[in-house]
């Protein structure tokens, strides 16, 4: 786990934040419902989840290891991410107003889910150092953004599909979302 | 039972749990301060109001811009289509007082009325095509053209283009009355919609 780039691949693929880690997965059924938005929630979230583990990881190597604070590390990451999530959020109002309505709830996702919070934690049990990090980060953002974008493709294809009845809504979610997750799993081993 | 932690202990972390909610606060308000969301959400609130018709009589090319503009401070009272009650409407919401419409902008207009094409004299230039601000006309180069009823807004911004003057506005009626419509068709058309949000479902038969 300490190369560069097999660190990157590690988190894209192999140990996929989202389907073979299971973090974050309420990203899915809320794509499920607004398909034309995946983008642009992947973006966002690989935008927080990258500033969140450099940030967290400067306090965490700055602050609460030289003071022997590490029990605080859950509180001030859930500080940190709560604070980027509401300053990315106030970017997209600013930026793109319509965006932001048709996206719905992605303030309170952003600022509350496992996702980020993951990320931050398990970079500082690893002990990796600030690039080691960013990389993990942006490597969970982009395997994030991969399993969206891939799972608003199926969500959109679902719904010109014929959906036996009691299959149909949070069902056929789940079981996309299921055997999206067996995939990706099979790709342990690979680096 | 363990033994508590030092007092130096307490001290840091309420230190750094201090430190870190000014910073951060501090942040979100500095991005509150540079990203003001609040006016966005006034001018959907004004947008909503409108009557979405998009047909420039206003002075603006659309009726988001206009309600930018009313944000930014011009007066309320230049939207022909929304009427009366749209310029009441908008006042209560911004807390200001109640103007007539500005004649200068047209004048209102109580019958609601769609376009209609007279496919005899059509020659398939597209010029309405061009003109119509919300697609309501379907239609090609040297085809036949027709207004899609319920997508007409009724802006009548499609009359001056036709080089062969074949595009009437013709009333329609929600009561099931002399219209050019049924009441059915327009049920959920953008006109009714618009123009005369919930008299749709209230008034018609």
């Amino acid at each position: 786990m300490t190369d560069t780039n097999s660190i990157l691949m590690s988190a894209i693929l192999i140990n996929n934040i989202l389907l073979v880690q299971l973090f974050g997965v309420s990203a899915l059924a809320n794509i499920a419902n607004r398909p034309s938005t995946a983008v642009a929630m992947a973006i966002a979230t690989t935008a927080v989840i990258t500033l969140s583990a450099a940030v967290n990881h400067l306090i965490d190597s700055w602050i609460l290891v030289p003071l022997q604070l590490g029990y605080l590390r859950t509180l001030t990451s859930i500080l940190v991410i709560a604070t980027l999530a509401q300053c990315g959020a106030l970017l997209i109002v600013a930026q793109r107003p319509a965006l932001y309505r048709e996206l719905g709830g992605l303030l309170p996702w952003l600022a509350s889910n496992t996702l980020i919070l993951a990320v931050a934690l398990q970079n500082s049990l690893n002990t990796l150092t600030f690039s080691q990090s960013v990389r993990s980060g942006l490597g969970a953002g982009l395997g994030f953004s991969l399993v969206l974008i891939l799972f608003c493709a199926i969500c959109e294809r679902l719904t010109a599909a014929d959906v036996p009845r009691p299959f149909r809504g949070a069902a056929i979610t789940m079981i996309s979302a299921g055997l999206m997750s067996m995939a990706f799993m099979g790709l342990s081993g690979l680096v | 039972m363990g033994e508590l932690p030092a007092a130096s202990a307490y001290l840091s972390t309420s230190a750094v749990l201090l430190g870190l909610t000014l910073i951060c606060s501090a942040l979100i308000g500095c991005a509150w301060a540079r990203f003001p969301a609040d006016r966005d959400r006034r001018i959907v609130d004004i947008d909503d109001l409108l009557p979405q018709t998009q047909c420039g009589q206003c002075g603006h090319p659309g009726c988001r811009p206009y309600a930018e503009a009313i944000a930014d401070g011009q007066p309320i009272n230049r939207c022909p289509p929304g009427g009366q009650a749209t310029i009441d409407a908008l006042a209560q919401l911004l807390g200001v007082e109640s103007l007539a419409l500005d004649p200068e902008h047209g004048t209102e207009n109580p019958e609601i009325s769609v376009a209609y094409i007279r496919e005899d004299e059509c020659i398939g230039c597209t010029k309405c095509i061009q003109a119509c601000p919300v697609d309501a006309i379907v239609g090609a180069t040297k085809l036949m053209h027709t207004v899609i009823i319920d997508q007409c807004t009724g802006c009548d911004l499609c009359v001056e283009p036709c080089p062969v003057d074949c595009i009437d506005m013709l009333p329609v009626s929600i009561n099931g009355g002399q219209g050019v419509a049924s009441s059915a068709l327009l049920a959920t058309s953008n006109i009714i919609a618009h123009r005369h949000p919930g008299q749709a479902l209230r008034e018609l038969p």
